[in-house]
């Protein structure tokens, strides 16, 4: 019987085999490097602390006397958001979002700050119950981290749950750069058992097309929606073998908005928020969780249904990649006469949007600008799949034998919906005008 | 004697022939070799038809910068009066080599008696004093005849370079209304669009008179600029005398790119010094002058020379006069008043070339900084400017592709594309008029000082302008 020991964290993995596998180490001019957290190969056993953090990574630390020693470095970090579009955004050590701070409950840490960023910084443990002078509010409870110094931060968990940190000065610009991580304390007597335990943090970015680095200055307009830190299809698949029970923490750190995180195919429990463990009492079941910012939500369920499932914020907004909100409305507009006049004007044109954004996936052989994804791109099992942004899929299969993507799900026979033909509109009574 | 008198006569007179080619070849040759065009003028006044059959030609397959300068060299009405200025000073150089007639004093006696005899009586009188001055009179007159051929190239470049201006001009207002046909193309698919967008009741009634006003407003711009073209037009026909069917010609060119290279001008004031035919004209007047004030001396104590002068009244032309000579005895007026009017009216003349010398040289280097400024700013447009503006555009389409904006803002960036392309035409105008004027601050041009005119298509044309219409109203 497992418990939630250090030793078990590292899951006997030697930090040099991780490093020398994944290459981050390379990267990161942290003392300590990230763990990717992502399991792969064959399936490892089940245990319910082995965090998975997909598109992300495991913050690394060593075990010194009385403490656990982590390292942050705050610098600036090249992120890819998906294929095709990349921001100079602000991370740690080497990553956007920082790597998830995994610890347990009564642990002692000791957490040092590298500042490499060319603005002073702080790092707020969000939610966590800490002695005043390392809650890390820049000017009010410590002195910011100017470039270049090094900062110790150290207390003990006094509690458990998913917690957030996020830079705590120049907020706006900062956590707008990408300046945000998970922090999850494993209880130290768990009480509720899961096979998987996954964890996403959301955010929300302006990247203008064609651009190369997040505008922090934006209030409402943002046009990437993120999930760890990927939009919709650079967001790596959850995938389970049937029957597991899962457990997906949800942290938001978006600038302006709440996201309600929709499951298909199943319901879940909200089981946790960032003030811990939920009562069962108080427990009920739904399909969409809403994340406010600066909240954590975490679910669990049982994956009992086999397929491919959509997990995602439920605003529409939300699922689409790098649009223009200022766009002429061109519902049912009627292109023909148009067209005939703009096209000689202006080589190249055609009027799209006449019956929406659906359209747009099949248009991808047209120039876009440099640096920018399509609204919605990806090509799925039947069609495109005109989904983008926070969005990304739960896929449930039987006798897995890795945890890598399976591919699309094959439907059983009777059960994928197709073309209705005449005997069975006949058969029912269908009248088609 | 009297044998002797009247052969020394006859020579006199019989030099005194009148060529009508005279002064027209030297000036064709003045004309051609500083703007290398023909005046057609070269062996005197030819006749209507000859005249008619070289403009014909010379329209022959649209119109051409040349071709339009060789047409008003020999069709512009007011320089066909002036050429004729020619004939008259030619014929005063003639008339100043004959001696005076001889008068025939022919006095008819009425017999008063029978016995009477009709007496008849018959004398030559000819002045004496008059074979004196014959040579003298024929000297100023050859040189106020050499005076008159410059002053008429002059003239004949004056409307050369004026003409040259306006076929540049009509050149740029076909280009400007080229592309405001475009404008008014892209104001239209605006409002083709707002109609769409109304019928599928996406936008209000507000939005949609927005547009459709956009559009007549652009509808009125062209037809602004359409009118502006006709008057180009008709400012180049005017001084191409150029009426009826001929005025209805195509221009072959379009308003050309900028030369390879600029042709190097250096030294202006010496060019201009050399070149010009007023300023030449001038100096020869101020040397008559000069010549005046010693003869009027030398002649005081034998009579008088009296220097009646012919005015032009060309505004734009020097002022000249060119002298005829008669002689009087100082008997009761030795002339001191004269001689002083004469040395002031030298100075004057002297004052005025100085005048004359520093306004052509001035008009020189503003019309060589000209040149070089203008190159400049159309070099900026067609290496920077348009290049960006196809760049936006086609960026623009990029954002439309990704559906980052609509057809409104791709319409909005093609109105500035547009934009651009007339101030480009605007800068090349520009370019152009100056080398025209430089051409005329110098006196002319040898062919290898003048810029060459590319024969590449306007690069902007190809660009933009792939779509619009040709022809005119
Ligand atoms: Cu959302």
């Amino acid at each position: 019987m497992a418990t939630p020991d250090d030793d078990e964290v590292k899951k006997g993995v030697s930090r040099r085999e991780v490093i020398a596998s994944t290459g981050v180490g390379m990267l990161s001019a942290s003392l300590l490097s990230t763990v990717p957290a992502v399991a792969s190969g064959a399936l490892p056993e089940r245990s319910a602390h082995s965090l998975e953090v997909p598109n992300g990574a495991l913050l690394p630390w060593k075990k010194t006397a009385g403490a656990k020693v982590f390292h942050l470095v705050a610098e600036e970090v090249e992120h890819e958001f998906m294929p095709g579009l990349k921001a100079k955004c602000w991370g740690y050590n080497g990553r956007v979002h920082g790597p998830v701070i995994e610890a347990v409950e009564g642990d002692r840490v000791r957490i040092y700050v590298t500042n490499k960023l060319p603005a002073a910084t702080t790092v707020h443990w969000h939610g966590a119950i800490v002695p005043n002078g390392m809650d890390g509010v820049g000017g009010l409870t410590q002195k910011s981290i100017l470039p270049g110094e090094t900062y110790r931060y150290e207390f003990e968990l006094k509690q458990h749950g998913t917690l957030m940190y996020h830079s705590h000065h120049d907020e706006m610009t900062q956590m707008a750069m990408g300046l945000t991580g998970l922090f999850v304390i494993h209880p130290r007597a768990p009480q509720s058992r899961v096979d998987r335990d996954f964890a996403l943090l959301l955010h929300e970015w302006k990247v203008v097309p064609g651009t190369e680095r997040p505008d922090p200055n934006e209030m409402t307009d943002f046009n990437l929606l993120t999930m760890n830190g990927k939009a919709f299809p650079g967001t790596a698949p959850l995938v389970i073998e049937r029957g597991q029970k899962v457990r997906i923490r949800l942290g938001n750190l978006s600038a302006m908005d709440h996201h309600p995180i929709h499951i298909h195919g199943h319901r879940f429990w909200v089981t946790q928020t960032d003030g811990g463990v939920i009562p069962q009492s108080g427990q009920w079941p739904e399909s969409t969780v809403l994340v406010p910012t600066g909240s954590t939500r975490t679910i669990e369920f049982v994956a009992d249904n086999d397929g491919d499932w959509p997990f995602h914020c439920h605003m529409t907004h939300h699922v689409m990649n790098q649009m223009g909100h200022g766009i002429p409305n061109m519902m049912g507009v009627e292109p023909h006469g148009l067209d005939a006049k703009a096209m000689p004007l202006l080589p190249g044109y055609m009027t799209m949007g006449q019956a929406g954004m659906g359209e747009m996936a099949h248009m991808q052989n047209m120039p876009v600008p440099p640096n920018s994804v399509s609204i919605v791109m990806a090509k799925g099992k039947h069609d495109f799949i005109t989904m983008g942004g926070m969005f990304t899929v739960i896929k449930v299969r039987q006798g897995l034998k890795s945890y890598e993507d399976p591919g699309w799900y094959e439907n059983p026979k009777g059960t994928l919906a197709t073309y209705a033909t005449e005997a069975e509109l006949q058969r029912d009574g269908i009248k088609v005008g | 004697m009297k044998n002797v008198l009247f052969l020394f006569l006859l020579a006199a007179a019989s030099c005194a022939v009148i060529d009508k080619a005279k002064g027209h070849a030297e000036l064709a040759q003045a004309v051609e070799a500083r703007i290398q065009a023909k005046t057609g003028w070269h062996e005197g006044t030819p006749e209507k038809e000859q005249i008619d059959a070289r403009v014909k030609s010379l329209l022959e397959g649209g119109l051409t910068f040349k071709n339009a300068i060789e047409i008003a060299l020999v069709n512009n009405a007011a320089l066909q009066a002036t050429y004729e200025d020619l004939g008259i000073s030619q014929a005063d150089m003639v008339q100043a080599g004959l001696l005076k007639n001889p008068v025939l004093g022919f006095s008819l006696g009425l017999p008063l008696s029978r016995a009477g005899h009709l007496e008849m009586e018959f004398s030559v009188v000819q002045e004496f004093l008059d074979l004196f001055m014959l040579p003298l009179r024929k000297r100023v007159a050859k040189e106020q005849f050499l005076l008159d051929v410059q002053r008429v190239s002059h003239e004949a470049l004056e409307v050369a370079a004026e003409c040259g201006k306006a076929f540049i001009d009509v050149q740029a207002k076909e280009r400007v209304v080229e592309v405001h046909r475009v404008v008014v193309q892209s104001y239209d698919v605006a409002a083709t669009l707002a109609q769409a967008q109304k019928k599928a009741g996406n936008i209000d009634d507000y939005t949609l008179t927005q547009h459709l006003n956009a559009l007549v407003k652009a509808q009125v711009e062209l037809s602004r600029v359409e009118l502006e073209w006709v008057e180009a037009r008709e400012g180049l026909n005017l001084l191409l005398g150029l009426e009826g069917e001929q005025a209805r010609w195509q221009l072959k060119e379009p308003l050309p790119v900028l030369p390879a290279e600029e042709p190097q001008v250096t030294n202006v004031e010496a060019l201009v010094d050399q070149g010009r035919l007023d300023v030449a004209a001038a100096r020869k007047h101020q040397a008559l002058l000069l010549q005046g004030v010693d003869l009027a001396k030398t002649w005081r104590w034998f009579g008088t020379i009296e220097l009646g002068a012919h005015l032009h009244q060309d505004p734009n032309g020097p002022e000249l006069v060119g002298p005829t000579l008669t002689l009087d005895l100082p008997i009761f007026d030795q002339r001191q008043a004269f001689i002083a009017r004469l040395e002031a009216e030298q100075r004057q003349a002297d004052r005025r070339l100085n005048a004359l010398l520093q306004k052509a040289r001035s008009e020189a280097r503003v019309a060589l900084a000209k040149t070089k400024h203008t190159r400049e700013v159309a070099m900026k447009y067609r290496d920077v400017v348009l290049p960006a503006q196809d760049a936006l555009n086609a960026l623009s389409l990029r954002k439309y592709n990704s559906m980052l904006i609509g057809l409104y803002e791709l319409l909005e960036n093609k109105n500035h594309q547009l934009e651009a392309s007339l101030e480009y035409v605007e800068a090349l105008r520009a370019y152009w008029v100056a080398q025209v004027e430089l051409t005329r601050a110098l006196g002319g041009r040898r062919a290898e000082a003048q810029p060459k005119v590319p024969l590449l298509p306007e690069p902007s044309k190809t660009k933009t302008q792939e779509h619009e219409h040709h022809g005119h109203p």
